[in-house]
């Protein structure tokens, strides 16, 4: 007669399978992926511990074996997600950052053969004609605080003129700026 | 010697234990909110790349879910509906398949099997583009 199962082993059995499925959901969320390898590991060790409980007490072996096979896949997926990630991040970084200066390069010797102007000068001319039109823009709000004891509808079209004006000061600030050929 | 436990005793214990994960990620996604972004974890794709994953946002689209924004869910992680209703789908299939498993309204082998192979389907559907996403590596 065959001999009866006992239930060795099974509490750390279940406790694995629990964690190794979390771990799993864990693995392949790329945001916290490399965090599942805790609690794959965690689920490896508490499997192979139930394993050689249930081994030693004649114990059921289903759950263990399904909480073995689990937790593996987990903190396999979290390994390749670490080691894929890192590859990726001292090649691709390399490469990402050659080809951000070789655009840059390209941007600039592409201004400087169409505008006939050194792009670093033609920043620093925006960058002058930015802080006269903040100069203006301050004035402005300036003169508006002074209005403030007239009437609503006074102040608003006081507000609306003011508002068009450094518009349109603007808008032609920009025009002369950009307009460097 | 004690009686014979294997899957069936275990499954009760398993379906609670996931029922309990299930709605502490549901309180997890109430509690911290988009408005005040307090989420306590960022993504290390974005961090490092500059550039965000299909995961991004996923934290912030279950906050609105909770919150009965679907649409403000949905432009947060477009995948964030899907894997919401994983957990959610899973949470009253934990109550119901203990349900029945404690009434014998099926053989327990035959409602363990069909247990697996609806949750396994059900995952690969809900996470297929963060799946297909690790691949992107190769």
């Amino acid at each position: 007669m065959e001999e009866q199962k006992t239930s060795a082993g099974q509490g750390l059995g279940v406790a694995g399978l629990v964690v190794g499925i979390l771990a799993v959901i864990l693995a392949l969320i790329p945001c916290i992926g490399w965090i599942a390898i805790i609690p794959g590991v965690i689920a490896l060790a508490l499997s192979l511990v139930a394993f050689s409980q249930a081994n030693k007490g004649n114990g059921s072996k289903g759950v263990i074996i399904g909480a073995l096979v689990v937790s593996i896949i987990a903190t396999s997926i979290g390994l390749v997600q670490i080691v894929l990630f890192a590859a990726v991040t001292s090649e691709g970084g390399g490469h990402i950052r050659n080809k951000i200066e070789k655009v840059a390069k390209e941007f600039e010797d592409e201004f400087e053969s169409e505008y006939g102007k050194d792009f670093e000068k033609a920043l620093e001319d925006v960058e002058e004609s930015l802080n006269e039109i903040d100069e203006d823009m301050r004035e402005t709000m300036e003169k508006l605080e002074e209005d403030i004891e007239l009437s609503d509808d006074e102040k608003a079209a006081k507000i609306g003129k003011a508002a068009g004006k450094a518009m349109k000061e603007f808008m032609k600030e920009m025009e002369d700026t950009t307009d460097t050929k | 010697m004690k009686k014979i436990p294997g899957w069936f005793d275990a499954y009760h214990r398993i379906n609670m234990i996931f029922a309990g994960v299930i709605v502490m990620i549901f309180i997890y996604s109430g509690f911290f909110s988009p408005q005040q972004d307090n989420y306590p974890v960022k993504c290390v794709h974005k961090e490092i790349l500059g550039k965000p994953c299909p995961s991004c946002g996923l934290s912030h689209s279950f906050s609105e879910i909770v919150r009965g924004n679907f649409e403000k869910a949905r432009e947060w992680n477009p995948n964030g509906v899907f894997i919401f209703f994983f957990f959610l789908i899973q949470l009253f299939l934990r109550i119901l398949a203990s349900f029945v498993y404690a009434r014998k309204l099926i053989p327990a082998r035959w409602l363990i099997a069909i247990d697996i192979s609806v949750s396994i389907l059900l995952f690969l559907y809900c996470f297929r583009y963060l799946i297909l996403f690790l691949f992107t590596f190769f």
